[in-house]
């Protein structure tokens, strides 16, 4: 009898572009050993729409709206990084109330960002009651950035100098009530899932990434502040009224594993929203009267040069690079995001895990996909 | 400029130090970049760009541990290459110019440094088409493999038809079809 020989080898799976638990359109081709991942390469681009082309074609101002498409889950903050830098580059001066108002709606922008993020990250884990608890929670905060813009998701409310509209009526007291209502309901979910025996051992060690490789891969935000980084562009580099508020910025410590784990960088986000409910509630005590926008010339044209600029989004700082030639529209705009460096760092990361566990990493770097591919 | 960015100047490099020490390190004399409208700037020849990022990363008054970012302009003749470093350490920060022909330009990689750079090299490669010698994986990030030309270039042209699908912009004569 002969016997046939057995004979091991890799398997090649495609995950994507079209998977739930991708968070948007990106692919994986993953090479892998049983249902270790032994190579893993992200195949991006498919949702790139050339933003930054269509940036050198259309004047200063007109570009704001395409910042919303840049990352939607958090516009506010997209907008104001972009307006922040022709600011800087034109030398315009922001009037304080105006500065007030792009904090609080940035701030808001970012609690609903976060709990996207949680929310999503769980519903990968396999649990779905808390998904449905953030999102509720968002909504409400949709209403309250649709009292002030008019608009629930892409919201182009800052404009070059200022913000378009000043608060309406009753925004101050609305907004007040909803973080009355949401600081309990936040201890709630994060009660929830943080302590839930599961959830945390799908989290828990899995993925360490150290402070030298976070920064060796330029990782920002909750996900450098995950590996121990503390870094937060709102306070060691302070633009805005950052410098007269009072917050913390939460890093990882090992929580219930090993510093810069996916459990380290998804606690750094929940303690963020804590921190952006503080913030906010400074801002409506200390709020000045005035003027909303500074007068801009229509036709604008910014001395030649470039610039590099970053704020602190929900997903990192993003950095807005802008060449000027002296026209009337950006010779070059470039915008490096938080989730780009997140992703590039996967293929190093993802050798040796599950492959269930390449979802958990996915999820806990908060990886938006237009954000990425712009 | 406003008296609430101003403040954001504090971290700002003293240019000279770094000129200095790329001197006395490497021999070389370069210059202040006077383009950048905020920070500091300097313009390295592209030959010796990795020996200066060199230096830049491990010198202990610098320790620019971290690439933030990698750019290109387009700009006539030449491919205006940008590099923003940064330090948690010290919490400054520096921008590097790098000048390349627009033709055929090549410089070289420095994923070797930071690894960050492997992403962005390919960006800069795939939307402006920068040659970056030493690169590992030197392949198209946004635009399909089989995509002609590099769209971010000054002289590129919007192509009329891609796998099948029409692409020429469309004239009001044509909607009244």
């Amino acid at each position: 009898m002969v016997k046939e020989e057995l004979k091991t080898e890799y398997m090649t799976i495609n995950m994507g572009p079209q998977h739930p638990s991708t968070h948007g359109v990106i692919r994986f081709v993953i090479k892998t050993d049983g249902e270790i991942i032994h190579h893993c390469e992200p195949d991006v681009g498919y949702l790139h729409r050339s933003i930054e082309k269509i940036a050198e074609l259309m004047p200063w101002q007109s570009f704001i709206p395409y910042t919303d498409r840049v990352d939607y889950v958090a516009a506010m903050n997209a907008n104001w990084s972009y307006c922040m830098a022709v600011e800087k580059l034109a030398g315009i001066e922001v009037p304080e109330r105006a500065e007030y108002l792009r904090v609080i709606v940035s701030e808001l922008n970012r609690i609903s960002s976060h709990l996207v993020a949680i929310g999503a990250a769980d519903m990968d884990m396999g649990a779905y009651t808390p998904f449905i608890h953030a999102l509720r929670e968002r909504e409400s905060i949709n209403d309250l950035l649709e009292l002030i813009c008019g608009a629930r998701l892409t919201y182009n409310y800052m404009s070059l100098g200022g913000v378009r509209f000043d608060a309406p009526p009753l925004f101050k007291e609305k907004t007040l009530a909803f973080l009355d209502h949401f600081e309990p309901v936040h201890e709630q979910i994060h009660r929830l899932i943080s302590d839930n025996h599961i959830f945390q051992k799908r989290f828990r060690k899995v993925a360490v990434v150290s402070a030298d490789m976070a920064k060796k891969y330029n990782l920002v935000g909750p996900n450098l502040r995950g590996s121990g980084v503390k870094f937060d562009v709102r306070k060691d580099e302070p633009y805005s009224i950052y410098d007269q508020l009072d917050f913390d910025v939460p890093v990882g410590k090992g929580f219930e594993g090993v510093v810069g784990d996916c459990y380290d960088r998804y606690i750094v986000r929940a303690e963020e929203i804590r921190q952006s409910v503080r913030i906010i509630r400074q801002c409506f005590d200390k709020m000045p009267e005035g003027d909303i926008a500074a007068k801009v010339k229509r036709v604008l044209k910014p001395p030649a040069g470039h610039i590099y600029v970053r704020t602190e989004t929900p997903r990192g700082d993003a950095g807005y690079f802008i060449s000027c030639d002296g026209k009337t529209s950006p010779e070059r705009v470039k915008i490096r995001t938080g989730s780009f460096t997140a992703m590039s760092i996967i293929p190093e990361l993802a050798k040796g895990l599950f492959i269930a566990d390449l979802v958990a990493v996915i999820g806990s770097f908060d990886i938006v996909a237009p954000e990425l591919d712009r | 400029m406003s008296p609430i960015y101003a403040r954001m100047s504090e971290v700002v490099l003293n240019i000279d130090v770094v000129l200095n020490i790329v001197k006395d390190e490497l021999g070389l004399d370069l210059v202040q970049d006077e383009s950048a409208i905020e920070g500091s700037s300097l313009v390295v020849p592209s030959e010796s760009l990795l020996s200066v990022m060199e230096v830049l990363r491990q010198h202990e008054k610098l320790k620019f541990r971290v690439l933030m970012s990698q750019t290109g302009v387009h700009r006539g003749e030449d491919m205006l290459l940008f590099y923003h470093l940064h330090s948690y350490e010290f919490s400054h920060t520096i921008c590097v110019l790098c000048v390349v022909p627009a033709e055929g330009g090549e410089v070289d990689s420095v994923s070797c440094i930071w690894s960050g750079a492997d992403w962005l090299e390919r960006e800069t490669f795939d939307l402006l088409g920068v040659h970056f010698k030493g690169h590992p994986n030197l392949r198209r990030i946004m635009m399909p493999e089989d995509w002609e030309g590099h769209p971010l270039r000054k002289d590129y042209k919007m192509p009329t038809e891609y796998a099948g699908i029409d692409n020429t912009p469309c004239s009001l004569e044509k909607l009244d079809d």
